[in-house]
C-alpha cells in the first residue's frame, strides 16, 4: 500500500518513545484503575492484555485524550498530556477505535468515515482518496456506500477500524477490534494489523491472547492498574512453558503456550503482590 | 465549514425530512383555517400567526436532532478528534438553517393554492414579514439543537413541543393585558397577529415593529448557536448575554400598543390606472381586477353612452370600506365599489351589473333608512324604495328585468324587486326623451346623495 508521506513524517523524531507512561495514575469513576503504571512504546503492534477490570480500557482511553491522567506523566509523541495543553496538534496523529463504538446509522460507511476524517482535521483534497484507502485496507470496499445500519456486527467494527485509521495516525488505539469478527475476518484483521505495525505504534486491547500471540510484536499484561510483563509473544510462550511443567496446573492440552504463560505470569504477580 | 459534510448532514441530518413534514403541517393548517385568502398580505401574515404551532415543531426537531451524538453514542469518539466542538457543530446548524428556509418558503409557496389571486398586489412590506419568519424558525431549531444536545433524552423532543405550544398559545393571554389592546411588548412572540381593526390588505407592520423584532429573534438564533457551539459549562453561560442584550433594546423600542405597529400600506392606496382606453384606475391593492374589469367597462361606458348622455369617460374601482365623497360628484367618471374580501370571482356580467348600478354612481348610505314607519306614520327614506329604484335603473340600462343590488347581501328582495319591476315597466311606457330625463334626474340626485325619493323622481311623482 503505497501513500504519500509528509515531510514532518519522515523527519528525525525528537522523542524518544511514541508513549511513555511513568507512574501513570488514571481515574475510572472512582476507582484508580490504573495505579502507578510505567510503560513505554514504540513503532509496532503492542497486545495489550489483562483481566476483566485491570483497567486495559482505562488505559486506552487516558492515551486517546478522554481521560486526563490523575498523576504520573503521560507522554505522547514527545508531549505531556497532563496539563491543558492544547491537545488539537495531538489528536491530529491519533487513531481510536472505542470499546463501544457509536457510529451514525443513516450515514453510509464512505459518509461516515469521511465525517471522522473531517473531525481530524484531514486537508479536504486528501480526504477522499484517504477515505477510500481506509475502507479498502478493512475490507468493506463493496459496501462502502451502504448505510451503516444495514451492516453486520463484524462489518460495523472493521468500519470502525477504518476510521481509526483514515487519519494515518502515529498512534492507532483498538480497543477490542476483534470482537464480533468471524475467523476469517480476524485473520485479515492480524495482517493488517502487521502492516500497520510497520510504521505505526498499535496499540490493541483484546481478551483473545492468540490474537496477540499470532499478530503482536510486543505483549504488554497489566493487572489491579500495573504493567506485570512486557516482552516479545515468545516470552509469554516460554513462561507458559515453565509455568506448565514446574507447577502442574489443570492446563488442557488445546491451550496454548501463550495463554499458559498469561495465567502463569498472572499467578505470579499476584502471590508477590500477597506476600 | 466543507460543502460535502454540510451536504452529508443534509442528506442524513432529520433537517430535510423535518422540513417537509412541518411544511406539509403548515400548508394543511393554512388551508383549513381559513377561507381562501383575498390578499398576499392576508396569506403573509397568517403564516406568522400559525408560527404558534409550526414554531414548537421545528423546536422539537432542532431538540431530536441535538439528542443525535448521545444516541448514536458517539460522544466518546468525537470527543477525541482535534476539531473543535464549534467547528462540529456547524455544519448540522447550517443544514437545519437551510431547512428551516425552506420550511417556511414552501409552507408559503403551498398555501398559495389557497390564495384567491395570485397575481394580486404583493406589497413590499410582506417581505420582511416572510424574512422574520424564517427568522423565527430557524432561531427555533437552533435552540432546540442545543436544549437536545444539553438534555440527551428521547423524551426532550416532544416535552419540548409541548412546552413550546402551551407557552406561545397560553402566556401572551395571561402576560397582556388584552383590555387596552396588546402592549407591544408582544412582538417578542415569533407568532404575529394581524391587525384587529382595518384591512390587512392594505396595511403593514412598522418599520420600527419589524426592526425590535428582527433584533430579538435574532439574539434568540445566536444565544441557541452559542448554547450548541459552547463546550464547556461557563461558555454556556455566555448564551444569556444576546438574548439579555436583545431583550434590552428591543423591549424599550417596540411600540406602545401592538395596533400602533401597524400603519397604512401607502403603496397600497396609491391610485394605478390602465395605460389604454377605457381609462380604469383603483388603488393598488386592487389592481388583480383592472384585466377583469377591461371588457365589463367597456361596454358599461358604451351603454352609458348610447343610453344617459353625457356619460362617464373613465372608470374609477374603489374598496367597499373607503369611498370618497368627491368622486362620485365627477360626471366624468363611473365610481363602482368592490369588497376586497368579496371571495366569489365575479364573472364579466355580474362585473357589467356592478358598473351600472345606480347608472354608476355608489349607493348613498344616507338613503337605506328603515323600512319601518317612524312615529310620524311616515317612513324616512326607506331603503325598500331606494333600492327597488336604483335596481330598476340598472335593469332599465341593461333592457332587463331587475336584479337584487350588488354588495348587499342577506336583504329579503322580495317587496323590493316587485317595486322595481312595477317603476320600470311605468318607465319604459314613457317617451324615450321622458325616460332618459327621469334616469338623469336621478343620477344627479344620487351623485349630490340629495335627500329625495328616488322611487318618486323615476315615476315622475316627484
Amino acid at each position: 500500500m503505497v501513500r504519500a508521506v509528509s515531510t514532518a513524517e519522515t523527519a528525525a523524531t525528537a522523542y524518544a518513545w511514541t508513549i511513555h507512561a511513568d507512574g501513570l495514575r488514571v481515574r475510572a469513576g472512582r476507582r484508580m484503575a490504573v495505579d502507578g503504571l510505567d510503560l513505554a512504546m514504540d513503532t509496532g503492534v503492542h497486545g495489550l492484555l489483562g483481566p476483566n477490570g485491570a483497567g486495559k480500557t482505562t488505559l486506552v482511553r487516558s492515551i486517546a485524550t478522554v481521560l486526563r491522567p490523575a498523576g504520573g506523566t503521560l507522554t505522547l509523541l514527545g508531549e505531556k498530556v497532563n496539563g491543558r495543553l492544547d491537545l488539537r496538534g495531538l489528536r491530529r496523529q491519533v487513531g481510536y477505535l472505542p470499546q463501544e463504538f457509536g457510529y451514525y446509522r443513516r450515514f453510509t460507511v464512505r459518509e461516515f468515515v469521511e465525517y471522522i476524517a473531517w473531525l481530524k482535521d484531514m486537508p479536504a483534497a486528501e480526504t477522499p482518496g484517504a477515505v477510500q484507502r481506509a475502507i479498502d485496507r478493512v475490507g468493506l470496499t463493496d459496501r462502502a456506500d451502504d448505510r451503516m445500519k444495514t451492516l453486520s456486527g463484524g462489518m460495523v467494527r472493521r468500519a470502525g477500524i477504518a476510521q481509526a485509521i483514515v487519519n494515518d495516525p502515529r498512534i492507532l488505539l483498538l480497543d477490542e477490534p476483534t470482537a464480533g469478527l468471524d475467523p476469517d475476518q480476524r485473520l485479515q484483521l492480524r495482517a493488517l494489523l502487521r502492516e500497520l505495525g510497520t510504521d505505526t505504534c498499535v496499540l490493541v486491547s483484546t481478551h483473545l491472547v492468540e490474537d496477540v500471540a499470532a499478530a503482536c510484536t510486543d505483549v504488554l499484561l497489566i493487572d489491579a492498574g500495573r504493567l506485570v510483563f512486557q516482552g516479545v509473544p515468545a516470552d509469554l510462550a516460554a513462561a507458559g512453558d515453565s509455568a506448565g511443567t514446574s507447577a502442574g496446573t489443570s492446563a488442557g492440552t488445546s491451550d496454548s503456550a501463550a495463554e499458559r504463560g498469561y495465567s502463569a505470569i498472572l499467578r505470579r504477580h499476584r502471590r508477590e503482590r500477597e506476600s | 465549514m466543507r460543502f460535502r459534510i454540510l451536504r452529508i448532514e443534509l442528506r442524513r441530518s432529520v433537517a430535510l425530512s423535518a422540513a417537509v413534514l412541518i411544511a406539509a403541517i403548515g400548508v394543511f393548517v393554512l388551508f383549513t383555517s381559513n377561507p381562501p385568502y383575498y390578499s398576499w398580505m392576508q396569506l403573509v401574515v397568517t403564516q406568522r400567526d400559525i408560527l404558534q404551532l409550526t414554531w414548537p415543531l421545528a423546536l422539537a426537531a432542532g431538540a431530536w436532532q441535538g439528542i443525535r451524538e448521545r444516541r448514536s453514542r458517539i460522544e466518546e469518539l468525537v470527543g477525541t478528534t482535534p476539531r473543535p466542538r464549534w467547528q462540529r457543530v456547524l455544519p448540522i446548524a447550517t443544514a437545519m438553517a437551510i431547512a428551516a428556509l425552506v420550511t417556511y418558503l414552501a409552507t408559503l409557496a403551498g398555501a398559495t393554492g389557497h390564495l384567491r389571486r395570485i397575481d394580486g398586489y404583493f406589497p413590499a412590506g410582506a417581505l420582511p414579514l416572510i424574512a422574520l419568519g424564517v427568522l423565527a424558525l430557524v432561531a427555533a431549531a437552533w435552540l432546540g439543537l442545543a436544549i437536545g444536545a444539553l438534555l440527551p433524552s428521547p423524551l426532550t423532543a416532544p416535552m419540548l413541543f409541548v412546552a413550546g405550544f402551551l407557552a406561545l398559545a397560553l402566556l401572551p393571554p395571561i402576560v397582556f393585558n388584552d383590555e387596552r389592546g396588546r402592549p407591544g411588548a408582544s412582538l417578542l412572540f415569533p407568532a404575529l397577529q394581524g391587525p384587529h381593526d382595518g384591512d390587512v390588505a392594505i396595511q403593514t407592520l412598522s418599520t420600527r415593529a419589524n426592526l425590535t423584532q428582527a433584533l430579538w429573534l435574532a439574539a434568540v438564533a445566536v444565544a441557541g448557536l452559542v448554547l450548541l457551539a459552547a463546550a464547556r459549562r461557563r461558555t454556556r453561560i455566555a448564551a444569556v448575554v444576546p438574548v439579555v442584550l436583545g431583550a434590552l433594546i428591543a423591549v424599550p423600542a417596540m411600540p406602545d400598543r401592538i395596533a400602533d405597529a401597524w400603519v397604512e400600506d401607502r403603496r397600497a392606496t396609491q391610485v394605478v390606472c390602465t395605460q389604454d382606453e377605457p381609462r380604469i384606475c383603483t388603488e393598488k391593492a386592487l389592481s388583480h381586477v383592472l384585466d377583469d374589469m377591461r371588457e365589463p367597462a367597456r361596454r358599461a361606458l358604451a351603454i352609458l353612452a348610447a343610453k344617459l348622455p353625457p356619460a362617464p369617460t373613465r372608470v374609477l374601482v374603489e374598496r367597499a370600506d373607503k369611498q370618497h365623497a368627491a368622486d362620485r360628484r365627477s360626471p366624468d367618471t363611473l365610481v363602482v365599489v368592490i369588497g376586497i374580501d368579496d371571495l366569489t370571482l365575479p364573472t364579466a356580467d355580474a362585473l357589467l351589473g356592478s358598473l351600472l348600478d345606480g347608472a354608476g354612481v355608489p349607493w348613498c348610505e344616507n338613503m337605506l333608512g328603515s323600512d319601518e314607519p317612524g312615529p310620524g306614520g311616515k317612513a324616512a327614506n326607506p331603503a325598500s324604495r331606494y333600492l327597488a329604484a336604483r335596481s330598476a335603473v340598472t335593469a332599465w340600462l341593461l333592457d332587463r328585468d331587475p336584479q337584487p343590488v350588488p354588495g348587499l347581501e342577506g336583504r329579503d328582495w322580495e317587496r323590493d324587486m316587485a317595486l322595481a319591476r312595477e317603476t320600470l315597466k311605468a318607465l319604459r311606457a314613457l317617451p324615450a326623451d321622458e325616460q332618459r330625463a327621469r334616469v338623469s334626474a336621478f343620477r344627479d340626485a344620487e351623485r349630490t346623495c340629495a335627500d329625495v325619493d328616488r322611487l318618486e323622481l323615476l315615476s315622475g311623482a316627484g
